[in-house]
């Protein structure tokens, strides 16, 4: 499975306080496990 | 916000996916991808926002529809607000400019608008356009998004000719200027100009540094780009129409970076320190014609904040003042 990149755990908190981004998932190598997994993370975090 | 770099995609699977999600969806298939201050032509992009975004699919397959479907989307529109309409469309669509037109119609030039064409370098048509209605072809969506968002747009290039009056088009195939076969009038201007020969390489090659500029009454140019000929009329990448003046433009790096500059710098102003992270919308052939040293143009507009976005076929953008354009080879920065 290729890498997800979570950039929001990596910014500072000043930072996620000053964005309208909630969540930037990033992968350099298409596949459906990550596309998957990205979706579903954001699926957790706008049901929670 | 879910983007995807053009390539080889089971198109159906992904599809699924998409119209299966429980997430408002908005997004495309792009040449490239920007993260993290750098450019990916692989893999996905995919951008949470705080907000739940009201996303309508507009299909561009006649003109009175599209004016039709705009209507029925019912976007909830905060006039003079900070938010802005966000929109990516299918950039070969043939009804992409009756779409914008209608879009400016319907909204008006008190909002702020981005987006991007979406689709491939190939320029084969494809279905491109994301939202919960899966993988669209000759399609746009529209999301109003509420939340402040700040704008800058430029691009940086600069006329080397007079202006020529387009007198035959037909929709993206500029036939005439000054009544004389288009190819001809801008292959003088172009060969004397570079002192080079559009014998001796492909059109792209020497074409991507002389985009045509659509001189506007403040001064300003919305550049369209040329991409391919028959050694007649000229191919572009979005429409021009029969009476407007055209002016050969060129640029260099430093002047692109110039403009990538001052469209950061605009965003920035605009935004007056509520956001640290952008949004960029860069034009593919920016990318093409800087080569190895676009990298030095994405340091120019992310200036050490983090930066991310996407490679597109054509920009669209409004800062909220003047007429709804579709650029080519420009740079939209959006702070959010």
């Amino acid at each position: 499975m290729s890498v997800l990149i979570d950039v929001f755990t990596r910014m500072k908190s000043l930072d996620r306080k000053s964005t309208n981004m909630e969540r930037v998932l990033f992968t350099e190598d298409f596949t459906f496990e990550a596309f998957d997994a990205a979706l579903s993370e954001l699926e957790l975090k706008s049901s929670a | 916000m879910v983007f995807i770099a053009d390539g080889v995609l089971p198109v159906d699977a992904i599809h699924a996916r998409l119209a299966a999600s429980s997430l408002r969806l908005i997004g495309g298939i792009f040449p490239g991808l920007l993260h993290e201050n750098k450019a990916f032509t692989t893999g996905f992009l995919m951008i949470g926002l705080h907000e739940t975004l009201n996303v309508s699919l507009i299909p561009l397959n006649n003109k009175p529809s599209i004016t039709e479907h705009i209507r029925e989307a019912g976007l909830i529109i905060e006039r003079n607000s900070q938010g802005a309409l966000i929109t990516f469309v299918d950039a070969l669509a043939e009804g992409k400019g009756d779409f914008i037109e209608a879009m400016y119609n319907q909204y008006g030039t008190t909002i702020r608008y981005m987006g991007g064409g979406a689709g491939s370098l190939s320029f084969q048509q494809m279905p491109c356009v994301l939202s919960n209605h899966g993988i669209s072809m000759n399609s746009a969506v529209i999301a109003w998004c509420k939340k402040p968002i700040s704008i800058g747009v430029a691009h940086g290039w600069e006329p080397v000719s007079e202006a020529f009056k387009v007198t035959e088009v037909r929709s993206r195939e500029l036939i005439t200027l000054n009544w004389r076969p288009a190819f001809e009038v801008y292959r003088e201007i172009v060969e004397a100009h570079a002192s080079k020969s559009f014998d001796a390489m492909p059109f792209f090659d020497l074409a991507k540094s002389y985009p045509f500029g659509k001189a506007l009454v403040q001064g300003e140019f919305v550049i369209r780009d040329p991409f391919a000929t028959n050694q007649a009329s000229i191919s572009l990448v979005d429409e021009v129409h029969e009476g407007e003046f055209l002016h050969v433009m060129h640029g260099q790096k430093a002047s692109l970076l110039t403009g990538a500059r001052a469209a950061s710098q605009l965003a920035r102003e605009a935004d007056q320190g509520l956001h640290h992270q952008i949004f960029c919308i860069d034009c593919i052939s920016r990318s093409l014609f800087l080569g190895e040293e676009f990298s030095e143009e994405l340091q120019a507009i992310s200036n050490h904040e983090q930066m991310f976005g996407i490679l597109s076929i054509g920009e669209i953008a409004n800062t909220g003042g003047s007429y709804l354009e579709l650029f080519n080879k420009t740079v939209v920065v959006a702070r959010l």
